[in-house]
């Protein structure tokens, strides 16, 4: 009985770490998040991005050189009268614009 | 289930770390809550200057430590008298009174392990210690410990990879839980020596 419990936990322990550590494998190499959600802040989209804060800062309603805004693009979206999902199609927009750039 | 996860993730640059506060202690009384998943956004949040680290790191703390003693003394004063109920059945006493001698043996480890790892067990283990009376100190050693490793691994684990906090969340999860199943094997390993070797 104890032996099988033994067996049991280190086959299922070294089967989450093979399942940990190939998930961190795989995403050491691969970039970071591949889309803009509204969940996200103003502050978390530039740190994610690479943005720059002065870049974003006109269309989540902040200006350039002052702190962006804080919240996430959904009430930063709704401060503006905008639906969140054009706010976030605005700034994946940016995003694409910035990757398709020279 | 992922639209919920964005709803939770909202709330904590809407809120700030407050959120943390009551996600912790609710989830920890029992509430269906993804607050290891929160964790990991805060961490991200943290990164990017939204919040604090010290202070989401403590009010998180303190809401999971507050939620697992209101379990503690539910089952102190609520689930004791039933527990002595059972008791009084003729055949269920020695078993019962070996879980319980069992469960205050080793409370410390059963509490720490139920905490990070093995997370969606610390409610019961709350009441169940409670209930039977394990003793409040070690109880709360345990709380302590595990409960600052909770809110420690999945805040760093948030701020170290705040670039992919959505993916994360299901590895951090599956690395504690490796974690937690190899510290058992270690454990049996040792058992199965002694008897072996004397």
């Amino acid at each position: 009985m104890l032996r099988a419990a033994f067996l049991v936990a280190l086959v299922a322990g070294l089967g989450f770490a093979a399942h940990a550590g190939w998930r961190i494998a795989g995403q050491s190499g691969a970039g970071a998040e591949a889309q803009v959600e509204d969940w996200m802040s103003a502050r978390h989209v530039v740190r994610v991005f690479g943005l720059s804060a002065d870049t974003l800062a006109p269309l989540v309603g902040g200006e350039a050189g002052r702190p962006l805004p804080y919240g996430p693009l959904r009430d930063l979206a709704a401060e503006q009268g905008k639906a969140p999902g054009a706010m976030v199609a605005e700034v994946q927009a940016l995003l694409d614009a910035r990757a398709d750039g020279p | 289930m992922e639209n919920l996860i964005h709803e939770a993730y909202a709330l904590i640059p809407r809120h700030g770390p407050s959120v943390l506060f009551a996600a912790a202690l609710l989830s920890c009384m029992g509430a269906p809550i993804p607050t290891s998943a929160m964790m990991m956004a805060a961490g991200a949040f943290i990164a990017a200057g939204d919040m604090g680290l010290w202070v989401t790191a403590g009010l998180t703390l303190l809401g999971a430590l507050i939620g697992d003693q209101i379990g503690f003394f539910a089952g102190r004063y609520g689930g004791e008298p039933l527990w002595q109920r059972f008791r009084r059945r003729a055949a269920l006493a020695p078993t019962m009174d070996r879980a319980q001698a069992e469960l205050s043996r080793r409370a410390l480890v059963a509490v720490i392990l139920s905490r990070f790892p093995l997370s969606a067990l610390g409610p019961w283990i709350n009441l169940a210690a409670g209930a039977t009376r394990v003793d409040w100190g070690r109880f709360s050693l345990g709380v302590v410990l595990g409960d600052a490793v909770w809110v420690g691994v999945y805040l760093v684990g948030g701020y170290v990879f705040a670039d992919r906090v959505k993916a994360m969340g299901t590895t951090m999860t599956s690395a504690l839980i490796a974690l937690a199943l190899l510290t058992l094997a270690a454990f049996l390993g040792r058992r199965l020596w002694v008897r072996r070797h004397g």
